[in-house]
């Protein structure tokens, strides 16, 4: 476990220290994300079918076994063959049987993931065939003999530069073109020969209809088209959750990959192949004899799927319809690109999952780490993939098989650390900053350099259970009720109620962020109760520990059930309890009796976030604060899961109530520390460097730098050495009461 | 207010967005119009399903002759191919949201006319766009049911990004395709 840890930290540190890696992740990302953001628009409801997407794929998976069936039945109606593999050796050795018994010479081939993932080309190469893929970037990987780090653009870790020197020691070209034009016909004309001759072109597929068993290709160059149709064999490698049941659904998928993917509306071709080609079988005149019969094959993989599509907690993985938005949104995978993960061939959050279905637990272990959980890429993924849950779900189980460590146990248990620093907050925080305590921590794994979160000696609770009758009952006359189903509704007292969440961050750490949503929310007039609520769960369920969560989930459904029942809504102050509560209780319960409970419901329809439930307020008229005019700047900074509940825009929108307030929103994505992970001594560099792509941005304004999450409050404060508040502190600085 | 402009000024609109080029025409004008897309010199390839626009062509001083191997002796078609400049094809259907036309396999060798040299023309009446890939794909699998081998949903010429991000037109298909969208009479 360490040595895999070391092994890590150095193929990070060396990504990070890579100029030319480094150059062109950050053009490569930019321009992917902002495509994908500018293409998310139109005459079409994309959430909508987003969620159709997921729908469909979902009864995909779920009639795998009755589609594979079907669509084995149409295409040898269709004289086709389909061969089953079970696993990646059966599909490797049944092309090569097959290049080997037609006397195949030459395969072209186009760019398939699932190729990769069986080491198609190795196993041709070793009957003695020449494989040559077509796809540029493939082709880029193939003369550079490296693996493709991206689900889309396999070359995207390489520059022009690269490209250029390549070329001209591979091709032996003395004097190679300058330009991405020149190098992009150079290998036109140097395949197009190669084309006319091979006898036998591989492909993979998009989707496979089981209805028609039509084969669906998206592609942008040609070479696909090439591929299938120009040689007398065609031979398409299919993992088997590529099937769907019909050519009707095809249309939502359409709207959705090419936007995600490269943020075109549609890529240049999508190619719908039945049966063998009916065009001429034209000999171009190769080496020697060619076959003379048109044969289609269609190879389709299981290696791990199946067991992947029984099994509740991972079948998610299966929907996954290789976009690449995932990895163009996530922060790891931006700065450190794909071949740092070592899945083979699968990259990034998702790849992860991939690389344990296909390949298992020990390959998948390094990978899993490097997923923060920060859920930025649920926003993006079109068929909804839970890519944090999925590798949430692997954390465990490789806890389960490797054991958990010292480390992961101490992150898991914030509320211990919290009563227990509490108590003793002047020597904690002066030993959590000392050397000795450093190397302690540097023993544990825990990155020695790190400020660990500073404890207040008296916590919320405490502060707030020590308040005189007086303050509490100072409430004035309550206003309309802030939601149509809200608390005032339900209370015959009428007065809106709000029941504050207590995270272990706030309450033991920061309780002043508490003090100022409780002073915000008296001075509109709303009763403020504060739940006794456990742990949120984040903590333990991002260190890969369920068991612990899932009983403070129990007591917490208790316990915010009560509260909504007495009329109160339930208010978190960290979007990652929220995230919790409104959207991974119901995952981490999945397995128990508690799967149907109607508490779950009611908690995830009566859970705001703070800014989310003043704004709310508002909307209703029911938000009269007496605020001072302020001439201050707020340079805020999106919270991960805050984002991926599609509350990105609500601090925003709090700070703009202040009257003279400005407010900029810098676009980054992470601040990189996300709970535990900056703590981790392996991830250290990587948590810093991602961190440092958004302190640039906030440092290049004046102003008071707004973050409502607590580790991403620390990561800024660190990295820029300015303080930080939370937007309800902000907003409890301007109230004139 | 604008008003939504008709069908077939979006389509024109998509497809010159996405680098194909859009010329309009009467029934009666077409071979001219063709015949004015293509390079000076050089085989025209022609599908089969509009043999008679090869015709025409021919008499255009055109070096044109229509995609099957038996329609001409002397040369066979896959060295017709090797030299081809142009491949024009008819349509199955076209979509105005995103500027796409298809091809269909029903015309033995269309796919190949539209991918295999440099330019590919093609046909497409305007009766037969619709607006969105939803309304067109049922088209494209009624216009193809019964025969085998490629439809094909083309929008804008071959392209890639792979190096750089940086956008080249013309990879492996053809660098240049022209729409020709023939009027209603
Ligand atoms: S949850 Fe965050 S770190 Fe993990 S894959 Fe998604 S974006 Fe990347
Ligand atoms: S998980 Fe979603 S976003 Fe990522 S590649 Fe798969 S479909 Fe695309």
């Amino acid at each position: 476990m360490a040595r895999a840890g070391a092994d890590l930290a150095e193929r990070i540190q060396k990504a990070l220290d890579d100029p030319v890696l480094q150059k062109a992740m950050r053009n490569a990302m930019a321009t992917l994300y902002q495509r994908r953001t500018a293409a998310w628009s139109g005459d079409v409801d994309l959430e909508d079918l987003r969620a159709r997407a997921r729908a469909l794929k979902e009864e995909a998976i779920a009639r795998n076994d009755e589609l594979l069936d079907l669509l084995e039945e149409r295409v040898s109606e269709r004289s086709g063959h389909l061969y089953r593999a079970a696993t990646a050796a059966d599909a490797t050795a049944y092309i090569a049987d097959l290049a080997r018994a037609r006397g195949v010479r030459t395969v072209v081939k186009s760019k398939s993931m699932t190729s990769e993932e069986v080491h198609l080309n190795a196993a041709l190469e070793a009957a003695g065939v020449e494989v040559l893929e077509t796809d540029l970037g493939e082709r880029i990987i193939q003369l550079a003999g490296e693996r493709p780090s991206h689900l889309v653009v396999p070359a995207i870790h390489k520059t022009k530069e690269d490209v250029i020197r390549l070329f001209a020691e591979t091709m032996k070209i003395a004097d190679p073109p300058t330009e991405a034009e020149g190098l992009t016909r150079l290998v036109r004309e140097d395949l197009r020969a190669r084309f006319l001759e091979a006898e036998m072109g591989v492909t993979g597929a998009n989707f496979v209809v089981a209805e028609t068993g039509t084969l669906v290709l998206v592609e942008n160059e040609g070479n696909i088209r090439l591929t299938s149709q120009l040689p007398p064999i065609h031979v398409a490698l299919v993992g088997r959750e590529k099937i769907i049941p019909r050519l009707a659904d095809l249309a939502v998928y359409l709207e959705l990959l090419p936007r995600s993917g490269t943020g075109q509306l549609l890529t240049s071709y999508v190619s719908l192949i039945t049966g063998t080609p009916s065009t001429d079988l034209l000999d171009f005149g190769g080496a020697g004899e060619r076959p003379r019969e048109r044969e289609f094959h269609l190879v389709v993989l299981d290696n791990g799927r199946s067991a992947a599509a029984r099994d509740p907690e991972l079948r998610e993985a299966l929907y996954c319809i290789r976009c690449g938005a995932c990895l163009n949104a996530c922060a790891p995978y931006r700065l450190v690109g794909g071949h740092v993960y070592g899945g083979d061939p699968y990259p990034g959050g998702i790849g992860c999952a991939w690389t344990y279905l296909t390949q298992g637990a020990e390959e998948a272990k390094q990978t899993n780490g490097l997923c923060t959980t920060c859920a930025r890429c649920t926003e993006v993924c079109p068929t909804k993939v839970d890519i944090p849950w999925l590798n949430t779900v692997i954390k465990e189980r490789l806890n389960r098989k490797l054991g958990v460590g010292l480390r992961e146990r101490v992150f898991a248990r914030t509320d211990l650390l919290g009563r227990a620093g509490g108590a003793l907050a002047p020597v904690a925080n002066k030993v959590g900053g000392s050397a000795p305590a450093a190397r302690a921590l540097e023993r544990m794994g825990i990155d020695g350099g790190r400020q660990l979160p500073t404890y207040a000696r008296r916590s919320l609770e405490a502060w707030f259970s020590a308040r005189p009758e007086a303050d509490k009952a100072a409430i004035r006359a309550a206003g309309p009720t802030p939601t149509a189903t809200s608390s005032a509704e339900r209370t015959a007292a009428g007065a809106p109620r709000v029941a504050l969440f207590v995270d272990c961050f706030v309450n033991h750490n920061l309780p002043q962020v508490g003090q100022a949503a409780v002073r915000v929310f008296e001075a509109a007039g709303v009763q403020v109760v504060l739940a006794h609520n456990s742990c949120c769960g984040r903590p333990a369920v991002s260190q890969g520990i369920l068991g612990l969560p899932r009983g403070w989930a129990v007591t917490n459904l208790e316990e915010l059930a009560r509260l909504i029942g007495q009329g109160c809504d339930v208010v978190c102050l960290e979007p990652s309890c929220l995230s919790m509560l409104r959207e991974d209780y119901r995952r981490l319960l999945e397995a128990t009796d508690l799967a149907d409970d109607r508490r779950i419901d009611l908690i995830e329809e009566h859970s705001y976030d703070v800014s989310e439930y003043l704004l709310l307020m508002r909307s209703r008229g029911a938000l009269h604060l007496p605020l001072a005019h302020l001439d201050d700047t707020f340079v805020v900074h999106g919270h991960c899961h805050q984002k991926s509940l599609g509350l990105g825009s609500v601090p925003v929108d709090l700070l703009r109530l202040i009257p003279g307030a400005s407010v900029v929103e810098v676009e980054a994505l992470c601040c990189g520390l996300v709970g535990s992970f900056g703590y981790k001594k392996e991830y250290a560099a990587l948590s810093t460097a991602i961190g440092g792509q958004l302190f640039e941005k906030l440092t290049a304004h004046e102003g008071t730098i707004i973050a409502s999450g607590i580790s991403c409050r620390s990561q800024i404060q660190l990295g820029t050495g300015r303080p930080v508040l939370h937007p309800v502190e902000a907003l409890a600085a301007a109230l004139l009461v | 207010m604008t008003a939504r402009p008709p069908i077939l000024q979006r389509f024109i609109e998509a497809a010159r967005g996405v680098g194909a080029c859009v010329e309009t025409t009467s029934p009666a004008a077409l071979p001219e119009v063709v015949a004015g897309l293509l390079p000076a010199r050089g085989l025209v390839l022609v599908a089969p399903e509009i043999a008679d626009l090869a015709d025409s062509l021919s008499t255009r001083d055109v070096e044109a002759r229509v995609a099957l191997e038996s329609s001409q002796a002397h040369e066979s078609l896959s060295r017709a191919f090797r030299r081809a400049v142009a491949g024009v094809t008819p349509t199955l259907v076209a979509v105005a949201s995103s500027g796409t036309v298809a091809v269909g396999p029903s015309g033995r060798n269309g796919g190949l006319l539209a991918a295999l040299p440099p330019q590919h023309v093609a046909i497409v009446h305007e009766r037969d766009i619709r607006d969105s890939l939803a309304e067109a794909l049922p088209v494209v699998v009624e216009r193809s049911a019964g025969s085998e081998g490629e439809a094909v949903l083309i929008t804008g010429p071959s392209r890639t990004a792979d190096i750089e991000m940086m956008s080249v037109l013309g990879v492996h298909g053809p660098l240049r395709l022209d729409i020709v969208v023939v009027l209603e009479d």
